[in-house]
């Protein structure tokens, strides 16, 4: 991973000062131990009401498999445990900030419902392989692509239209950018969630989303994301730019240890969260953008 | 109609389908051609491909079909 060339082209003029306070602060509690229902509560009505109005509709929206729904976040909190509600303050958080940002070769709408979508496909493929670590694989789906909010606007026209112009030939987008650039979105993700010190599971869940049997420690993260990036793309829900499904790394569907009929499964899944998760997540000005 | 099916094999599942409605045979083409083109960087000999496009061939045949009898309506 070209490191250096992605944090002075890309990331150079990136202000990372002040991004998910009230996650750092929910991961303090729980790395010292003192954690409990009060104090994360107590954090989160301290920051943003957005993030906790979001938080109670994604504990509701169907990612978790309970049927109880919540009102408060202090019931948030108690359903789904201290962890999994750190993990999806800082989705949620990180959304509000880089949701500003333009993905500039498609629609900011159609960005966030492929990561939406992948999100859950990531949620769905976690509910048989690790049922106590919802939100970390749906963080992963989620943010997967984030590289592209940082890397499209910054690239100069010429390699822009270079990118665009062989798009309609017969290789992968990321691998165009590499092509031309030298590096990749999934690359500059992941040098991103490393400069904002995320945990490391998931800095590598999003750097090798494309070569998931690369990751040093997390290929789990990065080949659950990666087979859920494909099969998001072949459902053609929202896109980051890509034409074509994305091939499928040797190794990967074998890491994960399930049966192909869990594709149905998921599929199915995505469909009828798709709704209630772009309408808790999205505003309605970024969901209205493109009609 | 919403055709549903749990073992992909597109043609033999819905030759009963395309016998009683024939112009379902060319919604069927289309969708297997989009397909055919979408998953053009996929190794098919791979069995998580091939059943990925299996279930999208028949998702995008259902959408055909139900904008087919939703303009007819």
């Amino acid at each position: 991973m070209n490191s250096r060339k992605i944090q002075d082209e890309v990331l150079a003029n990136i202000e990372l000062s002040g991004v998910c306070t009230s996650y750092f602060k929910i991961d303090d509690l729980i790395r010292q131990g003192g954690e409990s229902e009060v104090s994360i509560t107590s954090v989160l009505d301290e920051g943003e009401l957005i993030v906790k109005n979001r938080l109670i509709k994604l504990v509701n929206s169907g990612i978790y498999r309970h049927p109880q729904k919540v009102a408060t976040v202090a019931e948030a909190v108690r359903l789904v445990g201290h962890v999994e509600i750190r993990d999806l303050v800082l989705g949620i958080s990180l959304m509000e900030v880089l949701n500003r940002l333009s993905p500039d070769i498609v629609t900011r709408e159609s960005f966030w419902k492929h990561g939406l979508a992948t999100g859950i496909a990531c949620a769905s493929l976690a509910g048989y392989l690790a049922p106590d670590n919802i939100a970390r694989f749906f963080l992963a789906g989620l943010l997967h692509d984030i590289g592209s909010l940082f890397m499209y606007p910054q690239i100069s026209e010429r390699s822009l239209m270079n990118i665009l112009k062989k798009r309609h030939a017969s290789d992968a987008l990321y691998d165009l950018e590499e092509e031309v650039l030298g590096y990749h979105h999934a690359e500059v993700g992941g040098v991103f969630a490393a400069n904002l010190k995320l945990p490391i599971w998931l800095q590598e869940a999003i750097g090798y989303h494309h070569a998931p049997m690369d990751a040093p420690h997390h290929s789990l993260e990065a080949a659950t994301v990666h087979v859920a990036d494909i099969i998001v793309n072949a459902m053609r829900c929202g896109s980051r730019g890509e034409f074509l499904v994305p091939p499928l790394a040797t190794g990967a569907w074998e890491k994960l240890q399930l049966p192909a009929g869990v594709l149905q499964a998921v599929m199915l899944k995505i469909d009828s969260l798709m709704p209630i998760v772009t309408s808790a997540m999205l505003d309605e000005h970024v969901i209205d953008q493109s009609h | 109609m919403v055709i549903k099916v749990q073992k992909i094999n597109v043609q033999q599942e819905f030759s009963a389908q395309i016998t009683a409605k024939p112009e379902y045979a060319r919604l069927l083409r289309i969708a297997e051609r989009e397909m055919k083109e979408a998953f053009r960087l996929a190794d098919m000999s791979q069995p998580m491909m091939f059943e990925l496009r299996g279930l999208c061939v028949v998702r995008r045949f259902n959408a055909l079909i139900k904008n087919q009898e939703g303009a007819i309506e």
